[in-house]
């Protein structure tokens, strides 16, 4: 009788454990199913198709533009890591706790791939000009990753539309290029009547000396002629280019802006070095170092809106009179990158 | 030494005088600069008055750039002709034997760790470049095998060492303002001249160079094993290292000022030699005056060409080392070895 009741129960026990393991392969079937519906593809600006989850819950960014991008598209809490390094991430770091617990993750040659895939984030947007092999690299590791791109207001709004698809906020994406529009269009109303003959000379200088210019096809380039100025270089190709004091002197530029990392140098530094004696801007002390002390407005990001009204502001003051700058920092900061700009120790 | 091999040195000379200083991206041609120099002595009315622009361009861009490309050009030169004869080894160069990458690191350990002042960064490139030029010749010495290629690749050994310091410096540096400055050494230009680099350099390399043609004779004494100048009653160790801390001195003085120039000290010695033969009496001066006139002209190209500076370094590999090609099939015999004594 025992060993009836032993067979009977092992051929329920049997039964029930298929029957489960079935149940559990159906299960499998329908989250593979779901998570098949769930995804959605992006085109992003290298021109790749990159299929991503539609609910996302944690990024990285391994470049400011990206970085900047999720804090205005109020994203901040997905990044899993400190998307800002230099002067902007420390001052990041002095006023957001939970920005300064977050692991900094260096790019390019420094980028410790395992680092970043124990932090898990599920989509990583990297700059452009990011090297192909390491994208597919992280791709291996399971990641997905997006590359944005920022050289010109146009591509750094398209960087911004991009993002907010894939983070799912829109309707956010669009407030922040709307506020930049704004900007913009402020600044082309007052400086877009001068004629091209009456526009002052720029010429934008960095990172590695001041003998290092901006060309034609650089970012530099657009904020001077958005600002209603002519870029000495214009005529240039590429990034930065090595120039001689003989051509500065050529050029003879009415205004020279430090900017990258040449914030660092005294602009007395350029008044006392008799190499540039005979320049314009020399001469009735027009040497300026392009703002912020608290990370660059002339960098490829929709931030560079600010650098714009400021170089149009110091081209044409009276203008720009009654623009506050730091007021109009504050704003854009508090707006878009969840603290005010004085709050992060900013200054003009 | 034959009269023409002077007039077609001091034709070369006039030549890149008068190229350089009238040739730039600033509008000062010929008849300009000889209006700024006349008035410059009080004479005008021959040709007409320089405007304040231009003169402010000459004498405080052009002039010291020019001065500084020679001045460079022949320490470079004259440290590769003494480190050839003090090693009796044709290959031996400031960057064979690791002089340039040593004072390269010193210059970037100081802008990292010391200072960004012209003087602590000459010193500590001075420092790092006599320590590597020690270790190879050590290294060198030590080996059982005593063929040239030893010291070669004694020097590519401690290149390396230097190099990845370097590398491990640019790494750790803040790289919105040390790095840039780093690659700076990395690649040489004369973009930065000026009075006061030339102030520091120009005696280091005066007082060195006089001194390496004062005593070029003694020179002649390396090529002679230790037992036998030591018979002669020369202490060939003591030259030897006198002769490595001019040199080193020189390199590191140039290096300190305007980045490193490559090639120059290798190939300017050879075609020296070619042209005076290997006596270093006269080799030492003429390898002094043909690196600063080809340095002068290959800067007058690196500022003038484009808009933008070519790359000092470039052009000198570019120039230089087919005409080095040129001279080794050109001529007849063991010229590397420099038996053109004559």
């Amino acid at each position: 009788m025992l060993k009836k009741l032993a067979t009977f129960l092992s051929i329920v026990l049997l039964l029930v454990s298929l029957t489960a393991c079935k149940q559990e392969q159906a299960a499998l079937k329908d989250e593979v199913a779901d998570s098949k519906s769930l995804t959605f593809t992006v085109t992003d600006q290298l021109g790749r198709q990159v299929e991503v989850p539609q609910d996302i819950q944690r990024i990285a960014a391994l470049h400011y533009l990206g970085g900047y991008i999720a804090f205005a598209l109020g994203q901040q809490d997905k990044i899993v890591d400190q998307s800002f390094a230099g002067k902007l991430g420390k001052a990041m770091a002095s006023v957001d706790d939970q920005f300064a617990a977050k692991s900094a993750m260096p790019t390019g040659s420094k980028l410790n791939l395992e680092h970043m895939n124990s932090l898990n984030p599920q989509v990583v947007f990297v700059y452009a000009s990011f090297d192909t092999e390491q994208i597919q690299q992280i791709e291996n590791a399971g990641m997905k990753v997006i590359a944005i791109r920022g050289e010109t207001i146009e591509e750094s709004f398209e960087a911004v539309r991009l993002m907010a698809k894939v983070l799912g906020c829109e309707d956010k994406g669009a407030k922040y290029i709307m506020a930049c529009e704004k900007l913009l269009a402020m600044v082309k109303d007052r400086v877009g009547t001068v004629s091209m003959q009456q526009r002052p000379k720029v010429m934008f200088a960095g990172p590695k000396n001041v003998l290092t210019v901006a060309t034609g096809e650089m970012l530099q380039a657009t904020i001077a002629e958005s600002a209603g100025a002519k870029n000495v270089a214009a005529e240039l190709k590429g990034y930065w280019s090595d120039v001689s004091p003989e051509q500065v002197a050529t050029w003879n530029p009415d205004f020279i802006f430090l900017s990258s990392s040449l914030d660092l140098q005294d602009v007395n530094s350029i008044y006392d070095n008799y190499q540039f004696n005979t320049v314009k801007a020399v001469q009735e002390k027009q040497v300026y170092v392009f703002p912020s002390n608290v990370g660059w407005w002339d960098f490829p990001a929709p931030h560079c809106i600010l650098g714009i009204v400021w170089t149009a502001k110091t081209l044409y003051p009276e203008k720009f009179a009654d623009i506050d700058m730091t007021q109009v920092a504050d704003e854009f900061y508090t707006e878009f990158l969840g603290h005010s700009f004085t709050s992060m120790g900013g200054k003009i | 030494m034959n009269k023409k091999v002077w007039l077609s040195l001091a034709m070369l000379l006039m030549t890149a005088i008068v190229s350089s200083l009238s040739i730039g991206r600033y509008a000062i041609g010929l008849k300009e600069v000889s209006g700024i120099l006349l008035h410059a002595v009080g004479v005008d009315g021959y040709f007409s008055t320089p405007t304040i622009e231009m003169q402010s361009v000459f004498w405080n861009i052009r002039l010291p750039r020019i001065i500084m490309s020679f001045v460079v050009g022949s320490g470079i030169s004259i440290a590769g002709a003494t480190f050839q004869g003090v090693f009796r080894n044709p290959l031996a160069s400031p960057d064979i034997l690791g002089v340039t990458f040593g004072a390269s690191f010193g210059a970037a350990l100081a802008i990292v760790f010391v200072t960004q002042v012209t003087m602590g960064i000459q010193g500590c490139a001075f420092i790092f470049g006599i320590l590597a030029v020690l270790s190879t010749y050590f290294l060198g010495s030590r080996s059982w095998d005593k063929s040239a290629a030893v010291l070669v690749i004694a020097g590519i050994a401690v290149s390396a060492v230097f190099q990845a310091g370097l590398s491990i410096l640019m790494y750790i540096s803040d790289p919105y303002d040390q790095l840039a400055k780093i690659y700076f050494w990395t690649m040489g230009s004369f973009q930065v001249a000026s009075w006061a680099k030339v102030q520091i350099t120009l005696p280091i390399v005066i007082i060195g160079t006089a001194l390496l043609c004062i005593f070029s004779w003694r020179l002649n004494i390396m090529t002679l094993d230790e037992e036998e100048a030591l018979s002669l009653g020369i202490n060939i160790f003591k030259w030897r290292l006198f002769y490595i801390v001019i040199s080193t001195l020189i390199v590191a003085s140039a290096v300190a000022a305007v980045g490193s120039i490559h090639w120059l000290g290798l190939i300017v010695p050879h075609i020296a030699r070619y042209l005076v033969g290997a006596e270093h009496k006269r080799l030492v001066p003429v390898t002094a005056i043909l690196g600063g006139t080809f340095l002068v002209l290959m800067d007058t190209m690196a500022r003038s060409i484009l808009t933008t500076e070519i790359p000092i370094s470039i052009i000198t590999s570019i120039f230089g080392a087919p005409f080095l090609g040129y001279l080794i099939i050109s001529r007849r015999g063991g010229a590397l070895e420099g038996d053109r004594a004559n």
